[in-house]
C-alpha cells in the first residue's frame, strides 16, 4: 500500500516538474554542479551495505509491481573447486591457486580446492562427487577428460549447481557438458593478435612462418591458424612448419625453411619447444642476433620460461603469450559469485584468460596484490540523470569495495560530448593508475584517450565503444555486448527447444548493432541446417503487429522468434494477443529486459531476454584494471563480451529481484 | 434556355466521375486504394481475409490519428516534424495517469497542443519556415521527454486498466460478426477523429480559412483573414492530435520511451501525400489522409504476403517507398486529367 | 456639396523618396473616376492609402464629407470601400462559392457546433454572379480554373455582396486580352449603375475613356491634371498619358536613331527618361 502511495507521489512530483519545465521550455532539470560520486577512502574493503542501495534511482518508474526482493546479494557463498593437479605437487598451479586465494579474500567467499595427490582422472572424477556432496553453491573445475567427468559434473548440474570450467576443457558444445563457460586461453586469438602485433612493430614484413612443433594438436593448429590469418589479411604470405621434439633436428629444419624462403622474416613459436630450436639457429648465425634486435626480423612465441623472458628483455623476442592462469583461478571464482549473488552470467560459452601478452614493457614485473591502485572512470552519462547508469555505477562500487581500490567516477551534468571529452583530460592530469571510459564519440575522444595513452596510463573502454580496432584508438579493451554472439546463442537456444524455422525481426534495419544480432542468429540456423529470415519492422507498434502477423501468414513454417528488444517484443506480445496464441505456441527469444518480457519469461511465453549486464561493464573494468596493475594480468582480447547475459525460467526471479541495481 | 437542359444530360456517369475528381482531391488516391486492394486481393494469397483486413486497419490507427493532424497543417501549408516527439510525450503524460485516466487523458492531449501551439508561436513570431522551426522543436521536444523518462529508459506498466481497452483494446463486437477479424478499438477513435476534423476543414469557417491560407495567403489576408491565427491553430491541432496517437499507443502497448514515434513525422507526410495533400499547401482532405494511411498499409501487408523471394523480408519497405512514389505520379496524373 | 469620397492634399513619403505629392481626388456616387498614369506615377500608392494599407503623412481622408482614419483594409472595407487587386486576393485552388466567401464566412449554429451555410454559400454566389451576367453551372468549380475576366467578375461581385459604396479596382484590364478587357468594363458599368462609386486604375486610355466619368492624371506623384470626360477628348487623354512633350522627344530620338543605326544608345537615352523617383526635375508643361 505504502509503495502505491509513493508512486502515485512520484507521478505528482514528476507533473508538477513537467509544468515547471512547460513554462521555460527545455530547462535542464539538472541538479548541482556535483558530477564526482565520491567514493569511501582507499582500503576501506568492507563489501557495500545492502541498505545503501534501496534508494530509488531517478527514472525507476518501469515496475509498478515489484516482488519483495528475495535474494540477498550479500549471503555468504560457498565454492567447490575441484582440480586435477594441486599447487603442492605441480608448481603451475601455485598460480592459478593463487588467484583462486585472493579472490576468496577479495570478494568474501569461502572456496574449498579438491584435487588428487598425483595425475589420476579417476580420482579427480570422484572429487566431484565429493564436492557436490558438500552442497556448495557453485561448482567450479578443470574439464580434463569430458567423457569421463561428464556423468559426475552433470549431476551437479541437475542439482542446480552453476559449474564454471578453468584451465582444461573445450567449451560446452565441444565437451559435450552444459557449463557456463570455460576460462582458458582463446589459442586462435593468442596467434591472430600475435601475428597483428609484429605487422604493428615492423613495417617491412615480407613472410612469416609459424613453427609447430606438433602439428595435428588442435591447440597448436588453431595457434598457427590465427597468425596464418591475421599475417594474409595483411596481404603478407604466412606458411606452418611443422618441427619434432628433438630440438637438434627442429634447429637444422628451422635453418633449411629460412635457406629455402629467403623473403620469411616473422617467426612466431608455440612454446618452449619450439622457442629453443629458434634461438640455436639464431645464435648459430652470424646476423641472427643482430636482425633480430633491429627489427628486420621479428619473433613472437607462446608461454614464457627464463630463456624467453631473458630474451625478451634484451630485445630478441617481441612476446610472450601467457594463459595468465592466475586470471582461470580469480576468473572462475568470481565468475561463479557472481551467478551466486547477482545471477550475472558469463557472456560467452569460451571466455579469454589469455593471450596476456608479456612484452618488454611488462616482463618480469612482480604482483603486488595489496599495492594501493586509483582508477578514473569517465563516463558520458550518470546515474544521478540516467537510470541506466545506475547499474554500472553499482557495478563500479561493488568492485571498488570489494578490491580495495580507489575509484572517481566522472561525468557530465548532461548529455554532452564536448564535456565528456574535457573530463578525460581532466582524469589525466590526476594522473591515476588507469583510466576507464566511454568511448561515446571515436573521433572526438581519441586525442584525449591518446594522451592518456602516452603518459603511460593504462586505460580501457566499457559500454559505449567498438573496440581498438574499430574505433582506432589503442586501448587495452572493450566491455561491452558481443552482438553476434547474442544473436548466435539466442538462435542455438531457440533450436535447442524445436525451432526449424526462424525469422529475427528487426526494427531498425541498417543498425550495425542490431543487423550483428540478427546474423548471428540466421547464421545459428544455417549452421544446424535450418533457415531464418530477417523481417523489417517500424518504429510504429501497431503497424509492426501487422507485418508480424502478415509475415507468419505469407511464412507459415516460422515457429522460432527472436526480438531485438521491446520495440520488436511489444509488437509482438501484440501479436500473440491479436491471435490468442500464448506459452507453448511459439518460440521466442528477445534481446533486452522489460517489465512485459520479464512477464513473459515468467509465464513462459518467451524462453530468454538477453542482456547486456551493464552491471559487469563497471564491475569488470575496474576489476580488470585493478588486476592490470596489482598482477600484471592483462585483458585477453580486444573486446570483452559483458553480455550476451541470458535471462531465462532458471533465474528470471533473481534478476528481477535485483532489477535498477545490478540489472 | 426553354426547357431543362440539364435533365437530359448525355454521359451522366462520366460527369459524375468528373465532378468527383474535381470537387475532391481524395478521388486519385481512392482509385489507387481500389485498384492496389483488387490486385492484391485477385494476387496475393491470404490477402482478401479478415485478419489481413483487420490488420491493414489497425496497422492506420496510430499513424493516421498523425497525418489527419499533419495534413491539415499541409493544407494550411505548413510542416510540423516535431510530432513523433509529441507521440512519445502523449503516451508518457497518459501512462503517468495520476489515479484518473480521464484526466490523464485530457492532460495528455493539452499538453502536446500547447507544445504544438509553442511551434506556432516560434513559426509566426519569427517567420522562420516551419521546416526549419520544427526541426529544432523536434530534438526540444525529445529532449524533454527526455528529461521526464530519465533517459534511456522505458515507462512500461504491467496492469491493464479499463480505460486501455476502451481507447485501443481489443474490438470484439466487430470480431465477432467477422471470422478471424482482429479489430481494434482504436479503429473507433481513427474514423470519429476523421470525421470531426473533416467537418472542421470542409465545413466550417474556420476550414475555410486554412485551406484559403495555404493557398494564397496574400489573397486570404486581403479577404481579412488572420493568416496568424490560423497557422497558430493548425499547430495546435497537429499537436493535440500526435499526443492523442501517444494515448492510444500507451494503451495499446502500456509503453513509452524516449525513442517512441521516431520516424512518424516523415511516414505521416508521406501518407499526407499520398492521400492528395499538397505538399505547398491550399489543397487536400481528412479523408484524403485516412485513403493515403491505408494505401501505404495495404501496400506494406500485400508486399509481406506476396512473399517475393526477390524481395527478402528486411528490404520490403524500399518496395513500399517505390509503391508510394507510383500512388503519388497516379494520383497527380489523375489529378491533373481531372481539372 | 460633398463627395463620397474624397482625398485632398495628400502626400506619402518612403525615407527620402515622395511617393505622393499633394494629391486630391474624389468620386461620387454611380460615377467612374479613372485614375490613370504611367509605371511609377504613385498609382499603387494612392490606392493603397484609399484602401487603409498605408496612412497618408499630410491630408485629409474624406468619406461621405466627414474626415476617416483606416489603419487597415479590414476599416476599409468595413466602411463600404473594397478594393479588388490585380491579383484579385483570390485563392486559384479554392472553390468559386469559397473565395466568395472567403474571411466572411456565413456560419449557423452555435460553438463548438458552428457550422458553414453551404447551400446558401453557394446559391448567393450563383446568384450574384448572375447579377454581373456571369451563369455559372457549378460553384464548386475552382477559380484557377477560370478565365481572368470570369475572376474579375468573383471578385467585383463580392465587393459589390459585401456593400461597398466605393469599388477600387487596381489595373483590372492589365493582365487581359481584348474580349476579356471588354467583359471587364462591362461589370465596371453595372456597377456604377447600381450607384457605386468606382475608382479605375489604369494606364490604359482606350479602357478607361469608355467607362470613365472623370480622370485624374497622375505623373511622378503629383496629379498633372483633372477633368471630367466632356472637357477633354480621347486623343487628348492618349497625349497626356504619354507625357506630351517626352512623347514627341522620344519621336525625334528614335528618328534619329533610325537614320544613324545607333539605335542602342538612343533606346537606352529613352529608357532613362521615366526617371526614378529621385529625379526632382519638375514635370514638363502639356
Amino acid at each position: 500500500m505504502k509503495k502505491e502511495k509513493e508512486d502515485s507521489m512520484r507521478r505528482l512530483h514528476r507533473f508538477v516538474v513537467l509544468l515547471a519545465v512547460l513554462a521555460l521550455v527545455g530547462a535542464a532539470c539538472g541538479d548541482g554542479d556535483d558530477t564526482t560520486t565520491t567514493s569511501p577512502a582507499p582500503g576501506d574493503t568492507t563489501t557495500a551495505a545492502p541498505g545503501d542501495t534501496t534508494t530509488a534511482a531517478p527514472g525507476d518508474t518501469s515496475s509498478t509491481v515489484s516482488p519483495p526482493i528475495a535474494v540477498d546479494p550479500d549471503r555468504p557463498v560457498k565454492i567447490a573447486a575441484v582440480q586435477h593437479a594441486l599447487c603442492a605437487w605441480d608448481a603451475f598451479w601455485c598460480t592459478v591457486e593463487q588467484g583462486i586465494s585472493d579472490a576468496s579474500a577479495l570478494l568474501d567467499v569461502d572456496v574449498t580446492v579438491f584435487g588428487p595427490d598425483q595425475f589420476d582422472l579417476d580420482a579427480t572424477a570422484s572429487l566431484i562427487d565429493q564436492a557436490v556432496a558438500g552442497a556448495p553453491d557453485a561448482l567450479i573445475l578443470t574439464v580434463t577428460d569430458p567423457v569421463l567427468f561428464k556423468d559426475p559434473i552433470m549431476r551437479a548440474i541437475d542439482q542446480g549447481i552453476p559449474v564454471i570450467a578453468y584451465n582444461a576443457g573445450a567449451g560446452p558444445a565441444a565437451d559435450g557438458i552444459p557449463y557456463f563457460t570455460y576460462l582458458g586461453q582463446d589459442e586462435y586469438a593468442g596467434g591472430f593478435l600475435g601475428g597483428q602485433r609484429m605487422l604493428a612493430t615492423s613495417a617491412n614484413i615480407t613472410g612469416g612462418v609459424c613453427i609447430n612443433h606438433q602439428v595435428g594438436s588442435a591447440n597448436l593448429d588453431a595457434r598457427c591458424q590465427g597468425f596464418t590469418d591475421a599475417l594474409s589479411a595483411a596481404g603478407v604470405s604466412a606458411e606452418v612448419l611443422a618441427i619434432s621434439d628433438d630440438p637438434t633436428a627442429s634447429q637444422t629444419t628451422i635453418s633449411d625453411y629460412r635457406v629455402a624462403n629467403q623473403d620469411v622474416n616473422a617467426f612466431l613459436t608455440l612454446g618452449p619447444n619450439g622457442a629453443n630450436p629458434f634461438y640455436g639457429w639464431v645464435d648459430e648465425l652470424d646476423i641472427g642476433r643482430l636482425s633480430l634486435q633491429a627489427g628486420e626480423w621479428v619473433h613472437g612465441t607462446f608461454d614464457t620460461s627464463p630463456e624467453i623472458n631473458a630474451n625478451i628483455e634484451n630485445g630478441l623476442t617481441l612476446f610472450g603469450i601467457d594463459q595468465q592462469p592466475y586470471l582461470q583461478g580469480y576468473g572462475a571464482v568470481m565468475m561463479a559469485t557472481n551467478i551466486v549473488r547477482y545471477g550475472i552470467t558469463p557472456a560467452l560459452p569460451v571466455t579469454a584468460t589469455g593471450p596476456g601478452f608479456v612484452t618488454r614493457d611488462n616482463v618480469g614485473a612482480t604482483a603486488d596484490s595489496t599495492r594501493s591502485v586509483k582508477i578514473i572512470a569517465v563516463q558520458h552519462a550518470l546515474c544521478a540523470w540516467d537510470a541506466f547508469w545506475c547499474v554500472v555505477e553499482k557495478g563500479i562500487e561493488v568492485a571498488k569495495g570489494q578490491l580495495g581500490v580507489e575509484v572517481d567516477v566522472l561525468g557530465p551534468d548532461t548529455f554532452d560530448l564536448d564535456a565528456t571529452a574535457s573530463l578525460i583530460d581532466q582524469a589525466v592530469t590526476a594522473a591515476p593508475d588507469a583510466i576507464m571510459l566511454t568511448v561515446t564519440d571515436n573521433v572526438l575522444f581519441k586525442d584525449p584517450i591518446q594522451r592518456a595513452i602516452d603518459a603511460g596510463i593504462p586505460v580501457l573502454a566499457y559500454n559505449a565503444g567498438a573496440g581498438p580496432d574499430k574505433d582506432g584508438i589503442p586501448y587495452l579493451t572493450y566491455l561491452g555486448q558481443d552482438e553476434y554472439a547474442g544473436g548466435f546463442q539466442g538462435g542455438q537456444r531457440l533450436i535447442a527447444v524445436g525451432g526449424t524455422t526462424g525469422v529475427c525481426i528487426n526494427h531498425q534495419v541498417g543498425s550495425s548493432n542490431l543487423d550483428d544480432r540478427c546474423q548471428g542468429f540466421t547464421d545459428a540456423f544455417t549452421e544446424a541446417g535450418l533457415s531464418a529470415e530477417v523481417l523489417a519492422i517500424s518504429d510504429d507498434p501497431t503497424a509492426s503487429q501487422t507485418t508480424i502477423g502478415d509475415f507468419v501468414t505469407a511464412n507459415p513454417d516460422i515457429d522460432a522468434f527472436l526480438t531485438l528488444g521491446p520495440n520488436g517484443a511489444n509488437p509482438f506480445y501484440g501479436y500473440l494477443d491479436e491471435t490468442g496464441m500464448g506459452a507453448g505456441d511459439v518460440i521466442h527469444g528477445t534481446f533486452d529486459l522489460s517489465p512485459e518480457i520479464v512477464e513473459n519469461i515468467k509465464a513462459g511465453v518467451t524462453q530468454f531476454g538477453i542482456d547486456q549486464q551493464p552491471f559487469l561493464q563497471g564491475y569488470g573494468g575496474v576489476t580488470a584494471l585493478a588486476l592490470l596493475v596489482r598482477q600484471n594480468i592483462v585483458p585477453a582480447l580486444p573486446v570483452t563480451p559483458t553480455g550476451p547475459g541470458f535471462v531465462d525460467a532458471s533465474n528470471v526471479a533473481i534478476v528481477e529481484a535485483l532489477a535498477g541495481q545490478y540489472r | 434556355m426553354a426547357t431543362e437542359q440539364v435533365v437530359a444530360q448525355p454521359s451522366g456517369v462520366g460527369s459524375m466521375m468528373r465532378r468527383l475528381f474535381v470537387g475532391s482531391p481524395v478521388a486519385g488516391p481512392l482509385v489507387g486504394l481500389i485498384v492496389v486492394f483488387t490486385l492484391f486481393s485477385l494476387f496475393v494469397d491470404n490477402f482478401l481475409t479478415w485478419r489481413t483486413i483487420s490488420g491493414i486497419v489497425n496497422a492506420s490507427a496510430l499513424i493516421g490519428v498523425v497525418t489527419v493532424g499533419v495534413t491539415i497543417l499541409m493544407i494550411g501549408g505548413e510542416f510540423d516534424l516535431s510530432v513523433g516527439a509529441l507521440i512519445a510525450m502523449g503516451a508518457y503524460l497518459f501512462g503517468q495517469r495520476v489515479d484518473n485516466p480521464v484526466w490523464a487523458l485530457i492532460v495528455a492531449v493539452a499538453v502536446t497542443a500547447l507544445f504544438g501551439l509553442i511551434n506556432g508561436i516560434l513559426l509566426v513570431t519569427t517567420n522562420i519556415p516551419s521546416f526549419i522551426v520544427t526541426l529544432g522543436t523536434r530534438s526540444i521536444y525529445r529532449g524533454v521527454v527526455w528529461a521526464f523518462i530519465s533517459g534511456g529508459t522505458i515507462l512500461e506498466l504491467t496492469e491493464d486498466l479499463p480505460v486501455y481497452d476502451v481507447l485501443n483494446g481489443r474490438f470484439d463486437l466487430l470480431n465477432d460478426l467477422f471470422s478471424g477479424a482482429n479489430f481494434r478499438t482504436s479503429v473507433i477513435w481513427l474514423l470519429l477523429v476523421v470525421a470531426i476534423f473533416q467537418w472542421l476543414l470542409y465545413r466550417t469557417g474556420f476550414g475555410n480559412r486554412v485551406l484559403a491560407t495555404g493557398g494564397d495567403l496574400n489573397a486570404a489576408e486581403a479577404q481579412g483573414v488572420r493568416p496568424k491565427r490560423v497557422k497558430l491553430a493548425t499547430f495546435t491541432i497537429s499537436g493535440g492530435l500526435a499526443g492523442f496517437a501517444g494515448v492510444l499507443l500507451f494503451s495499446q502497448f502500456q509503453f513509452a520511451q524516449v525513442a517512441t514515434g521516431a520516424g512518424f513525422e516523415l511516414d505521416a507526410i508521406a501518407a499526407a501525400v499520398v492521400g492528395g495533400a499538397l505538399l505547398t499547401g491550399g489543397l487536400g482532405s481528412v479523408w484524403g489522409a485516412l485513403v493515403g494511411v491505408l494505401l501505404i498499409s495495404t501496400l506494406r501487408t500485400g508486399v509481406v504476403l506476396m512473399d517475393l523471394p526477390w524481395i527478402p523480408a528486411d528490404n520490403f519497405p524500399a518496395v513500399v517507398g517505390v509503391a508510394i512514389v507510383a500512388a503519388v505520379i497516379l494520383n497527380h496524373y489523375v489529378r491533373e486529367r481531372a481539372v | 456639396m460633398s463627395h463620397l469620397l474624397e482625398v485632398r492634399n495628400v502626400s506619402k513619403r518612403f525615407g527620402t523618396v515622395v511617393a505622393l505629392n499633394d494629391v486630391s481626388a474624389h468620386v461620387d456616387a454611380g460615377e467612374v473616376t479613372c485614375i490613370l498614369g504611367d509605371n511609377g506615377a504613385g498609382k499603387s500608392t494612392l490606392i493603397k492609402i484609399l484602401s487603409g494599407v498605408y496612412q497618408a503623412d499630410s491630408g485629409e481622408y474624406l468619406f461621405e464629407g466627414k474626415p476617416v482614419q483606416f489603419h487597415s483594409p479590414r476599416d476599409a472595407l468595413s466602411s463600404g470601400i473594397a478594393t479588388v487587386y490585380q491579383d484579385l486576393a483570390l485563392v486559384p485552388l479554392m472553390p468559386i462559392w469559397r473565395n466568395f466567401f472567403l474571411g466572411s464566412e456565413p456560419t449557423t449554429g452555435f460553438w463548438p457546433f458552428r457550422r458553414l451555410r453551404k447551400a446558401f454559400a453557394k446559391k448567393t454566389a450563383r446568384d450574384e454572379l448572375a447579377k454581373m451576367g456571369i451563369l455559372l453551372n457549378d460553384t464548386e468549380q475552382r477559380v484557377g480554373t477560370m478565365s481572368g475576366g470570369e475572376r474579375q467578375s468573383v471578385a467585383i461581385s463580392r465587393a459589390i455582396y459585401f456593400g461597398a459604396q466605393v469599388l477600387i479596382l487596381d489595373e483590372p484590364t492589365a493582365a487581359l486580352g481584348v474580349k476579356q478587357s471588354g467583359v471587364v468594363l462591362r461589370y465596371v458599368v453595372e456597377a456604377k449603375r447600381r450607384g457605386i462609386g468606382v475608382i479605375l486604375i489604369t494606364h490604359n486610355p482606350h479602357h478607361a475613356y469608355p467607362v470613365g466619368d472623370h480622370f485624374v492624371i497622375l505623373r511622378r506623384g503629383e496629379v498633372f491634371g483633372d477633368f471630367r470626360k466632356e472637357e477633354l477628348p480621347l486623343d487628348q487623354l492618349i497625349q497626356m498619358m504619354a507625357g506630351g512633350a517626352d512623347l514627341e522627344k522620344l519621336q525625334h530620338e528614335l528618328e534619329r536613331a533610325a537614320d544613324d543605326e545607333q539605335l542602342e544608345p538612343a533606346a537606352a537615352a529613352a529608357e532613362d527618361q521615366p526617371a526614378g523617383p529621385a529625379d526632382t526635375s519638375p514635370p514638363a508643361d502639356a
